[in-house]
């Protein structure tokens, strides 16, 4: 179990080492996570340690208004969505890591049906809002109040987020065929 | 076609997400509706789908890649410079000089031995006393005129008046805590005097009072009534000098300037005269005369008075603890923040689809040190553009890189466009509010850093009013 008031408490007392607990409990759903947003595995690894290192900056000043998940999905979300905007700027990103070139991307992902794969295709075509509270929803399991929270939204807007979210899906991955009302 | 007014409540009742009364509704509903029977089935087929997503093949561990990173960056505040250290590039020479008069009166003159001796006793045993200082000069050919009057309750309790063009500041310092009331039109000065030290601190001055030579008894006389014995003597610059070199840092940023004022602090002239009771030996007088050449020239006088009287120094706070108005607190240690900030936004346009959306940032250095080419930076969700979000940079008022010492302020501005045709007004603010401003500046460490503006804290404050409902 996850006690973050405990680690907080031992990182003000200087003890850095005590975040590896954070890490370990939320790195991998949160490179779920952004791998589901982003599309790209490589680049959710790196927006996942982008999000750790944020959160470990910003961990000593909390004031607690939001639960620490939300708060740190909120951190990953914001990555997920600048990183389309990097990406048009960088047209090479080195690996500092040998063992990243080994990591598939989601076009050749050892995913076990092909199924996966095209559910994943059509996701990304989903506007940005609605993905990111299905995927929360759907993926990770976040109730309609824990979206809102982690976003800053209503839980009104979640729900037409992932209404129409929904309705936008079955229509790509339909290839614009299903009904739409 | 799906009853309208349903649909999404349909979405939310295959997601579980409705509550009792709303979810009877919905089942009403359904039992009378077909095509809302399809679009459920619809919902649930998403959801069927998703749920595949949770799955993916083995994940990596970054846990040991996360870790190093954030060990190599050094996130971890250094230790604060404690700010009763004088920093001498901030402060005109004169200025230098009314440290040289806060005093505290236990000193260790050389010289008369047993009365020095005798007053340094008395007055180390003081638990509270009261002292004004004012000192007029001329500097460069302006006429400079302070004054400041102070009460101590030892250990830790100071409580002063500063004033100096015309302009009084207050203070109240109580252990680590500093509070500070300025004028209405205070130019931001306060922070340099506060970081070079002008409330008073026994540490500072010692070694001033230490480098006295040429120490000459002078004929008694009465102060405030009190019969005093009388000193003069001159102060060694040089050996100030040295001093305050042996102490200066070298690591520190603009350590030649700084090197280069305490070197110009030799050829100094400085007088000193002292009044000591004669029956209790504590310090009552001390004028100074110092003659920095073209630099100026100075006299300064303190008077010490209320020994051991009953003074009551209290944090200004009300009946509630809250601040007392025009007070503040300033945060001195560990500092977590460099820059205080004062953000509003506009959203303006008579045009839907062209809609103005304009941040003005106001930053004010509330640290010790300069922070350097200072850039503001938004990254919002209030954008039309594909990816969701924008990163975009505010432009200082007045342009070119901004360096902000202490104390001082810069405003940033910028506007965008946003086609709210398909937003609503509420949604566009919601937008808005998820915009994350940061200042990004360079240490005198010559480090980057970066300060998170907007929102105000970094689990960020909750969000604006719900939609209404249906």
């Amino acid at each position: 179990m996850l006690d973050v008031e405990q680690v907080i408490a031992l990182i003000r007392a200087g003890s850095t080492d005590a975040f590896t607990e954070i890490v370990q409990h939320y790195q991998k759903p949160i490179i779920r996570y952004l791998y589901r947003l982003t599309g790209d595995y490589e680049m959710a690894q790196d927006l996942a340690q982008d999000t750790f290192l944020q959160a470990y900056k910003g961990i000593l000043k909390t004031r607690a208004k939001l639960s620490f998940k939300a708060w740190l999905y909120r951190i990953a979300t914001n990555n997920a969505l600048q990183h389309r905007r990097r990406k048009r700027l960088l047209s090479f990103i080195p690996f500092t890591d040998s063992k990243k070139s080994d990591i598939p991307t989601v076009e050749n992902h050892s995913d076990r049906t092909g199924e996966r794969m095209a559910i994943q295709e059509a996701l990304l075509k989903v506007p940005e809002e609605q993905k990111t509270c299905m995927v929360l929803h759907f993926v990770e399991g976040f109730k309609y109040r824990e979206i809102a929270e982690t976003l800053g939204i209503s839980e009104d807007a979640v729900r037409k987020r992932v209404a129409r979210g929904s309705q936008e899906f079955r229509r790509v991955y339909n290839r614009g065929g299903g009904e739409v009302k | 076609m799906r009853c309208s007014d349903i649909d999404e409540l349909l979405s939310a009742y295959a997601n579980g997400e409705l509550s009792r009364t709303q979810r009877e509704f919905v089942e009403e509903h359904l039992s009378r509706c077909t095509d809302c029977r399809a679009a459920l089935a619809d919902y649930m087929a998403v959801r069927q789908q998703f749920s595949s997503l949770r799955v993916t093949s083995a994940l990596p561990d970054i846990k040991d890649a996360t870790m190093s990173r954030i060990k190599a960056t050094n996130v971890l505040r250094k230790p604060i410079r404690r700010w009763t250290r004088p920093a001498l590039i901030a402060v005109p020479i004169v200025a230098i000089l009314i440290a040289l008069l806060v005093l505290h009166p236990w000193s260790t003159l050389p010289g008369p031995q047993s009365v020095m001796a005798k007053a340094y006793a008395a007055t180390a045993s003081l638990k509270s006393y009261r002292m004004t200082t004012s000192l007029t000069g001329t500097s460069e050919g302006k006429t400079l005129e302070q004054s400041s009057e102070w009460e101590f309750v030892f250990p830790d309790r100071r409580h002063g008046k500063l004033t100096f063009n015309s302009e009084t500041y207050e203070f109240i310092i109580i252990g680590d805590k500093q509070y500070v009331r300025e004028p209405d039109n205070a130019s931001g000065k306060m922070f340099s005097v506060a970081s070079s030290g002008f409330i008073p601190s026994k540490e500072d001055t010692l070694q001033i009072l230490d480098s006295l030579t040429d120490l000459q008894e002078l004929p008694e006389e009465k102060i405030a009534g009190v019969d005093s014995l009388h000193y003069q003597g001159k102060v060694d610059m040089n050996r100030v000098a040295e001093e305050l070199k042996a102490k200066l840092d070298p690591g520190q940023r603009r350590y030649e300037e700084r090197l280069r004022a305490i070197e110009e602090l030799r050829s100094i002239k400085t007088e000193i005269e002292l009044w000591i009771g004669k029956d209790d030996y504590l310090i009552r007088q001390l004028k100074q005369y110092t003659d920095a050449g073209p630099k100026g020239i100075s006299t300064s006088t303190a008077k010490y008075y209320d020994f051991n009287k009953v003074i009551t120094i209290e944090p200004p706070l009300d009946a509630h603890g809250e601040l007392l108005p025009e007070w503040r607190l300033m945060e001195n240690t560990p500092k977590e923040q460099v820059f205080s900030r004062d953000v509003t936004f506009t959203i303006r346009g008579d045009d839907p689809a062209h809609q103005q959306i304009n941040f003005r940032i106001t930053i004010t250095n509330i640290g010790i040190e300069e922070a350097s080419n200072v850039r503001v930076t938004l990254s919002t969700m209030a954008t039309n553009e594909e990816s969701g979000s924008v990163r975009m940079e505010a432009e200082p008022s007045t342009p070119g890189p901004v360096n902000l010492e202490p104390g001082e302020s810069e405003t940033y501005y910028i506007t965008w466009e946003y086609d709210a045709s398909n937003t609503s007004k509420e949604e566009l603010v919601h937008l808005v509010n998820l915009t994350t401003i940061l200042a990004r500046y360079i240490t005198p460490e010559r480090e980057e850093a970066v300060q998170l503006l907007f929102p105000d804290a970094p689990y960020p404050s909750k969000t604006p009013p719900k939609s209404p409902p249906g």
